[in-house]
């Protein structure tokens, strides 16, 4: 039991690994729009 | 020449056996009496015309031959127990010592054994045989052989027509000199009987029932053995049945610690051994051949069995505070022996010696559930306390499997961030050098570039001129086509000098990254503030699709593997407190609290 939750947890693990390498996440990045999604969210119409 | 004293043995003149494919027929005995009881050396004639010995002693069979050496044999004064010794090109370690007697004797000998005459006899043992130097004749004789299995001999013409050894029943019944509470011995083998009502013990093959030990006294001095004598169970697939119960007691550094021992008395006559130590239960069997060390010195690892045992502890005197029960030996309470442990859990070794003899034991831990099962008192012994030394330690197995599965999930982490990052490698999409001027009034843009396929993760680095001084930067990235722009404030500062040594603070680079920035042209603008007193810094301003990043990486490879570091230190921390008990405690190591 104890050994089957630890591998589903593991196996969990690593396809969120996957998932944000797919992505680009990093912890650490300061990211500017973060939150937004796209190309909505913090993004502002520019005029100059 | 003396009657021979009737005994339990299955053999007899003209029985018959085989060892190692060549037939024998039993062809003579005698009978040698010791401080412990009779032993039977069996003269055995081969088809192939040599002559053996078979000694017989409590159940136990050992073949030997007489092995002629050239070189002069120790002297008999001159041997020690435990000492090793190379005698016919083997090394040997003395397990026996006894001055004894031949007193009868039967059949084809081949000597004369008249009215009896003194037999010194050494025993030596190393990991495969068994060998006894025999001082009745001058110059002594050696012979050499192994313990053997009785129905390896496949013995036929047995006495009775007995197919293997049987408990013939010979019991006594009397009454404790001492005390008059009613004693009995179940047969020729038991030699001494302890008084479980005022701790006297008997000697039963004396005629007048003299006493061993004296009384103890006081009854509530006596330990109760938690398997009464005569208790009945099953272990390990055999019948057994609680015959003895012996009280053992060494002290450390003046406090005295208490062990239990019941003898038992299982199939075919054959004993076995449990041993109690705070709710910790052990089944123990004497060992016919001897492990053998890797050094010279007691600390030094022992192997049996292919097994590796280390060394957990000596006891220099261990003695024997209560005998209760039916006993092979003449047990006396305040007989004293050494005792030298190995562990290998879940089994020990145990080297125990006297003056003159030295016997090994192997021991494996039987859980209380077990015993409780076994004796039917399910629910009646108390729960062990603290770690005792061959224990099997509850980690080990889930910490194995838990490194195990660890190993399987990294191997798959490697590959796939391999995997990212061979197909995913950065692209840089602008290069450009600005220069911020005090004196600027307006922002500054950058030239075009291009984001194309899918929405990207874009990174804007920085690298500055900067001295010991600051810069705001307010970042603005624009889609050219539809207006759309994300913005991003950043503040760049570096300082540094002399204070004792080199010191800095910040950076003279930074980096702001952009989510799922959907494709088409962009251009960054930059609208920058400069401290008073700056005029001017020059800026490299790159944009690029980053490639894949380690820290991800890193940090599932940690989280893989928190469940076996946690299981490895609960593992590590069972096996401190295993050896907070042995005499290679680390220094300071408290081991008084399960005590």
């Amino acid at each position: 039991m104890f050994q089957k939750f630890n591998r589903i947890v593991g196996v969990f693990a690593l396809v969120l690994f996957a998932y944000a390498q797919q992505q680009g996440w990093n912890a650490f990045d300061n990211v500017a729009n973060s939150g937004s999604g796209g190309s909505g969210g913090s993004s502002r119409s520019y005029h100059k | 020449m003396a009657a021979l004293a009737e005994d339990r043995s299955p053999l007899q003149l003209g029985a018959e056996g085989s060892y190692k494919g060549v037939h024998f027929a039993l062809i003579g005995r005698i009978q040698i009496q010791y401080a412990q009881g009779y032993w039977n050396e069996w003269h055995l004639l081969f088809d192939d015309m040599r002559t053996g010995w078979l000694s017989e002693a409590a159940g136990q069979y050992v073949l030997t031959f007489m092995q002629p050496v050239s070189e002069p044999l120790p002297a008999f004064e001159s041997l020690k127990i435990a000492q090793r010794l190379t005698v016919a090109s083997q090394v040997w370690t003395v397990s026996n010592i006894d001055q004894a007697t031949c007193v009868a004797g039967e059949g084809e000998l081949p000597f004369k054994v008249g009215a009896g005459y003194p037999v010194a006899t050494v025993d030596l043992k190393n990991s495969a045989n068994f060998a006894t130097l025999d001082y009745s004749e001058t110059p002594p004789l050696l012979f050499v052989g192994e313990p053997v299995a009785f129905k390896s001999l496949r013995m036929n013409n047995l006495r009775d027509g007995a197919s293997e050894p049987q408990q013939q029943v010979t019991a006594q019944v009397f009454r404790c000199p001492s005390c008059g509470a009613p004693m009995s011995a179940r047969s020729a083998e038991i030699l001494a009987v302890g008084c479980g009502t005022c701790g006297a013990v008997v000697d039963t093959a004396d005629i007048n029932h003299r006493l061993l030990t004296t009384a103890l006294g006081l009854q509530k001095d006596l330990y109760v053995p938690r398997l009464p004598i005569g208790s009945k169970g099953r272990l390990e697939g055999q019948s057994v049945e609680v015959i003895g119960f012996l009280v053992k007691r060494c002290r450390v550094e003046g406090i005295a610690y208490d062990w239990r021992e019941y003898l038992l008395a299982g199939e075919n006559g054959s004993y076995r051994w449990l041993t109690e130590y705070n709710g910790h239960w052990n089944v123990a069997d004497v060992l016919a051949t001897q492990p053998t060390s890797s050094g010279i010195i007691e600390l030094d690892d022992v192997r049996y069995g292919g097994q590796v045992y280390k060394h957990f502890a000596t006891t220099p005197v261990a003695e024997v505070i209560q005998a209760t029960g039916e006993f092979t030996w003449r047990v006396r309470r305040g007989e004293t022996n050494r005792v030298v442990d190995y562990v290998a859990p879940p089994l020990m070794l145990s080297r125990e010696s006297s003056d003159n003899e030295q016997t090994w034991s192997q021991a494996s831990y039987v859980s209380h559930e077990q015993i409780e099962a076994a004796f039917g008192l399910r629910g009646k012994l108390p729960d062990p306390i603290g770690v005792y030394a061959n224990q099997p330690n509850p980690w080990a197995e889930s910490s194995g499997q838990l490194w195990r599965l660890f190993a399987k999930l990294a191997l798959v982490a490697i590959v796939v961030q391999l995997a990212f990052v061979f197909l995913s490698s950065g692209k840089l999409l602008l290069r450009q050098d600005l220069a911020f001027d005090v004196r600027l009034t307006d922002e500054v843009q950058t030239r075009e570039f291009e984001v194309q396929g899918k929405p990207r993760k874009l990174a804007v680095r920085q690298a500055t001129s900067l001295d010991n001084n600051w810069l705001g930067v307010d970042l603005l990235l624009v889609n050219k086509a539809t207006g759309e722009a994300w913005p991003a404030a950043r503040e760049i500062s570096f300082y540094h000098g002399y204070d004792d040594g080199y010191w800095s603070e910040g950076s003279r680079e930074d980096e702001v990254v952009f989510l799922n920035v959907p494709p088409g042209t962009y251009y960054l603008t930059l609208d920058p503030e400069l401290p008073p007193g700056l005029a001017r810094v020059s800026d490299r301003v790159e944009v690029l699709v980053p490639g894949v990043g380690w820290s991800n990486f890193v940090m599932v490879m940690i989280f893989l593997a928190i469940f076996p570091v946690f299981s490895q230190i609960r593992r590590t921390a069972f096996e401190t407190r295993r050896w907070a008990e042995s005499d290679h405690a680390p220094q300071g190591s408290d081991d008084g609290g399960d005590d």
